[in-house]
């Protein structure tokens, strides 16, 4: 079992899934869940420092700015990999399609890690390209909410984001994740402060 | 009104403009007079900006100008000059003043892209450090750019190609409660 290795108990009980599950569906503006708590505590440790040696680029566009990697599917990191198997394995798949009550294609996810620095932001979109279907996060920082960097969620009206009305700031060792849909508009607001806010981030997909 | 540099030089101005291949444009700095800019910009900042939000478009606060407003900033001498460069006869619609501020961006859309044509920049932003954002970047899909340079008092001439489009970089926190503002008009 992949997810006994890496996973902190609670999400292993099939109870605790049942209410998270609820949760996820009742959730708003848009279907979310955060799973504080999420790795056990030498894994996040050990990743924390595998990912000192990847090399991030800066990113720059009309839509954002912040560091990133490349695709983590062929990192020669030994921890930063088994992370990626972790996700990547049919376990971890099955748990997040019943959490989301989707199906998602096993083997079939995209990861990369961002950081963003003072003044570095994403701005409004919907995350919707191909068939993304659960947009995820794990934070490896945790901000204040004066420093910004949380994750906003849109209202929307006739599919278009009206006004905010979710911030998740980051915390440490939560995985976080959300429906893509046509009402998934999201953005990372700006970070104001000189502490990073790092972060593994990508998509799961629909089968 | 205009510097006179530019009024002797319309022709070198107008072979510059036409002689680049990518993002074909020009930057003409401190392109007024010292005392017309200043007192123009005096009349403009104390105009009163709507602040408009669409999240997945733009965030920036904008200004129909006057009729008589207009007529200042592009006066008949500009209009002449404007002609020389472009070597045909422009006609201006209506002229839009903008102001960005803390949190303001345009952003790229695939379902509204601008068609072919020139694009006329005048800034009036005085003192801005383009870490702030705040910049206007032409891009064309291949990955190449055109930042325009923040500079009070200049005037730029931009031929927008097919597929190039524009947008205009977030503003960050560190801007404070300064403001970029400027002109574009699409001709």
């Amino acid at each position: 079992m992949v997810l006994n290795q890496w996973l902190t108990e609670k999400y292993l009980n099939p109870e605790t899934r049942q209410n998270l599950r609820r949760q996820f569906l009742q959730n708003r503006p848009f279907p979310h869940l955060q799973l504080s708590h999420f790795l056990q505590e030498e894994k996040v440790r050990e990743l924390l420092a595998a990912l000192q040696n990847e090399p991030f680029l800066r990113k720059d566009s009309d839509l954002f700015t912040f560091f990133q990697t490349a695709d983590l599917k062929n990192t020669k990191n030994k921890i930063v990999r088994e992370f990626y198997q972790l996700l990547a394995s049919a376990e971890f798949t099955t748990l997040l399609s019943d959490l989301a009550g989707v199906k998602l294609q096993p083997k079939k996810v995209d990861i990369s890690a961002t950081l963003y620095a003072n003044t570095h932001h994403l701005l409004p979109h919907d995350d919707r390209l191909e068939n993304r279907r659960i947009a995820f996060m794990y934070y490896l920082s945790t901000l204040k909410k004066k420093d910004g960097g949380a994750l906003c969620f849109y209202q929307q009206k006739k599919n278009q984001p009206t006004t905010v009305t979710k911030r998740l700031p980051p915390v440490f060792n939560t995985f976080t994740f959300f429906l893509v849909s046509q009402h998934s508009f999201h953005q990372v607001e700006e970070v104001r402060t000189d502490t990073p806010r790092l972060a593994l981030g990508g998509w799961f997909y629909d089968q | 009104m205009i510097n006179k540099f530019y009024l002797k030089n319309a022709g070198k101005v107008k072979a510059a403009f036409s002689e680049k291949k990518d993002f074909p444009h020009v930057s003409l700095f401190d392109f007024l007079e010292k005392n017309a800019f200043a007192s123009l910009r005096k009349e403009i900042l104390s105009l009163s900006f709507s602040h408009e939000q669409k999240p997945m478009f733009h965030s920036y606060s904008s200004l129909n100008i006057s009729p008589a407003l207009q007529q200042k900033l592009f006066s008949p001498g500009v209009i002449s000059f404007l002609n020389t460069i472009m070597g045909r006869k422009i006609t201006l619609g209506r002229v839009y003043l903008y102001s960005f501020s803390q949190k303001d961006y345009t952003l790229l859309n695939d379902s509204y892209t601008e068609k072919p044509g020139v694009d006329i920049i005048f800034d009036l932003t005085v003192g801005w450090d383009s870490a702030w954002g705040g910049t206007i970047t032409y891009v064309n899909g291949t990955g190449d750019a055109l930042k325009l340079p923040v500079k009070p008092n200049s005037l730029m001439i931009i031929r927008r190609q097919k597929d190039e489009q524009r947008f205009v970089k977030y503003v960050n926190h560190l801007v404070g409660k300064r403001k970029r503002v400027f002109v574009i008009i699409k001709v």
